[in-house]
């Protein structure tokens, strides 16, 4: 449409009566702007500006009646690719402009409907960069419940498109990642002090879907040229969906949401191999470390639990994965906080004897000493994770070392043995310090003995062991998987 | 010295063929059987536990020298259901027509408290070890697959 058109039709506006229907209006003159004739052969810059201006002018029920009347009859798709067009369409920031004021106006399922037009007017990427941009504008400005609305209505297109690539002179470039996956991980990091409904999507999502976004979420981007190759990785919203995860009370779901993000950080460490060039490996590798902390320090005991009896995590490769990547990075003092939670309770102030040799009754009536098992899933994952940074014996003692000095600060820090707690706690106190400093000081202890000694407490008084059969049981039974089937 | 390294040209093509030709006919492992149980956690208390533990260690230990890739799955299983039947199954999902044979260095057969059998073939293997029913919980025994096979799609 020219420019006479856009003069005619602003007097025909005027001359219009106030009662007339503002959707038909609107409707009427979205179509108009995206019409075509041997004398308006294209749809000009102009006009998509018009559009978006139109649905500015227009409340939030009319904005949601326009975009489903246009849906009817295909008129929504035409209007997608035009703005996306890149010659004529919107440029970036116009874009974003219409986004947000989409998101501010629109109800979740329009919202989809709205994102979907826009990933058909790109079928090669599926709407990468406008499907990512409506989601980050959900993620901005949209209410909670539609934000919630919005990701139900996405969920099944999740998968569909994993990744794309694009040939051009003298090479290509592939984005890994789906589109609504993206958009959905914008929406889901954005939902971080709102735990329950981040909960109740987290609840949805398969592990698939979880994988998805989570994948998506690190923004990778592979390019290749007569010059050499390179990848860049960006976890920044991979790493807001793991701080979301963090906040849920769901420790079974923490642990599912910890196995799909510990999987991202074992890719991101992985060696791209020679002669490509990595672009923000480290930082990507460092979000995901501090993503999987904040679910690990929620809820340590809970976590770790979880991941110790659960099918998909026992065999230790998502703790084992995560402790690698803290081992590498001089982060052995957090691990040492979490072990000693593990000894002593989230809150560091309860006897580690009996919590050693606590039982949980299953359904079947029968008996599991589940503390002593995530104690043994955790040991046998930092020796794991040494033994996978380096073969030599002495290097792997150092860490694992490290780790158990951090627990001895801990425990001597914590207010264990107080006289609101008793003597229990106090002797097991001592019990577990005297273990560890025996574990270390042996210099006979490889790591792996280092580490499952050091988790036993010791009676100094007689040098006995101070826990049960049963509980020991648990605990090696632990550690002699993890230690076959764990790959980090 | 020409048509000598024609000759081996041809001898090289032509075994690659042959061995092309003798390609294996499962690429993945058999589905697992309909029997057995997947659950979200592991089911079994201490007691139960050691002994699975001890049952498909023993056999992991034995057979990660011979086969390279190994992994294992855990599932659990009825009572109610003979662990014989699964034997059946893997006899006729790997069958001997597609150089597949029991492996008898894998079994359980003087145990007291488990059952295993294996079939085999040259560098491929599924496992399968399980627990006696006298050793259930709530009417289940744990039964775990070893296999280098890729899993079934």
């Amino acid at each position: 449409m020219g420019p006479n058109a856009v003069a005619q039709q602003s007097t025909s506006a005027q001359n219009q009566t106030p009662t007339a229907n503002p959707v038909d209006q609107a409707v009427s003159s979205i179509k108009e702007s995206l019409s075509t004739s041997l004398t308006d052969w294209a749809v000009s810059h102009n006009d998509v500006r018009n559009i978006a201006s139109t649905f500015e002018g227009l409340n939030a029920n009319q904005s949601a009646a326009v975009i489903d009347e246009l849906a009817k009859d295909g008129t929504l798709d035409t209007m997608s690719a035009e703005m996306s067009d890149n010659f004529n369409g919107l440029s970036l920031d116009e874009k974003a402009a219409f986004f947000s004021d989409m998101a501010t106006k629109l109800d979740g399922q329009t919202l989809a409907t709205l994102s979907n037009s826009f990933a058909k007017a790109d079928p090669k990427s599926g709407g990468h960069q406008d499907v990512e941009a409506l989601g980050k504008a959900v993620a901005t400005h949209a209410t909670v419940d539609t934000k919630v609305d919005f990701i139900e209505a996405l969920m099944p297109k999740m998968t569909d498109k994993p990744d794309f690539s694009i040939s051009y002179i003298g090479g290509s470039m592939t984005q890994t990642g789906d589109a609504e996956a993206l958009a959905v991980g914008h929406v889901l990091g954005s939902l971080q002090n709102n735990p329950a409904q981040a909960e109740n999507i987290f609840n949805q999502l398969s592990t698939e879907q979880l994988n998805a976004v989570i994948n998506a979420g690190l923004d990778q981007t592979s390019s290749f040229s007569q010059g050499g190759g390179s990848v860049s990785l960006d976890a920044t919203v991979a790493g807001k969906v793991l701080n979301t995860a963090s906040q849920i009370g769901n420790a079974d779901l923490k642990a599912t949401i910890f196995d799909a993000g510990s999987a991202a950080l074992q890719h991101v460490n992985d060696d791209f191999g020679f002669p490509l060039a990595t672009i923000g490996q480290n930082a990507a590798a460092d979000t995901l470390g501090d993503g999987l902390t904040r679910i690990i320090d929620s809820d340590t005991t809970g976590v770790m639990r979880e991941l110790s009896y659960n099918q998909q995590t026992f065999d230790g490769t998502a703790f084992g994965t995560y402790a690698k990547h803290m081992l590498n990075t001089d982060q052995t003092d957090k691990l040492g906080e979490q072990m000693a939670k593990l000894q002593f309770g989230n809150n560091l102030n309860e006897d580690p004897v009996s919590r050693f040799e606590q039982t949980v009754s299953l359904s079947t009536g029968s008996l599991r000493n589940e503390n002593a098992g995530a104690l043994g899933h955790f040991v046998a994952g930092v020796y794991n994770g040494a033994a996978s940074i380096s073969s030599d014996v002495k290097q792997q003692q150092e860490l694992t070392t490290s780790v158990l000095k951090s627990v001895l600060t801990i425990v001597d820090k914590a207010k264990i043995g107080g006289p609101l707690v008793g003597g229990a706690a106090s002797v097991g106190k001592e019990w577990v310090k005297y273990a560890v400093n025996a574990a270390i000081s042996d210099p006979g202890n490889d790591a792996a003995k280092q580490m499952e000694l050091a988790a036993i407490p010791i009676d100094p008084s007689t040098n006995e062991i101070g826990i049960g059969d049963a509980a020991m049981s648990a605990f090696n039974d632990r550690i002699t998987q993890t230690q076959r089937l764990a790959n980090p | 010295m020409i048509y000598k390294n024609r000759y081996r040209g041809l001898l090289i093509s032509n075994l690659l063929l042959l061995l092309l030709g003798c390609t294996d006919p499962v690429a993945n492992a058999p589905d697992v059987p309909k029997p057995l149980l997947s659950t979200p956690e592991y089911l079994f208390g201490n007691h139960v536990a050691s002994m699975d533990t001890r049952a498909w260690t023993g056999l992991w230990d034995r057979a990660q020298p011979h086969f390279d890739g190994l992994t294992l799955t855990r599932w659990a299983l009825s009572t109610d259901t003979d662990w014989q039947s699964l034997k059946t199954y893997y006899d006729t999902q790997l069958p001997e027509k597609d150089g597949w044979a029991w492996d008898s260095r894998f079994s359980h057969a003087q145990a007291g408290y488990a059952w295993s059998f294996a079939r085999s073939r040259h560098g491929e293997i599924v496992i399968v070890v399980g627990l006696k029913p006298a050793h259930q919980e709530g009417g289940k025994v744990p039964v775990n697959i070893i296999t280098n096979l890729k899993p079934s799609s």
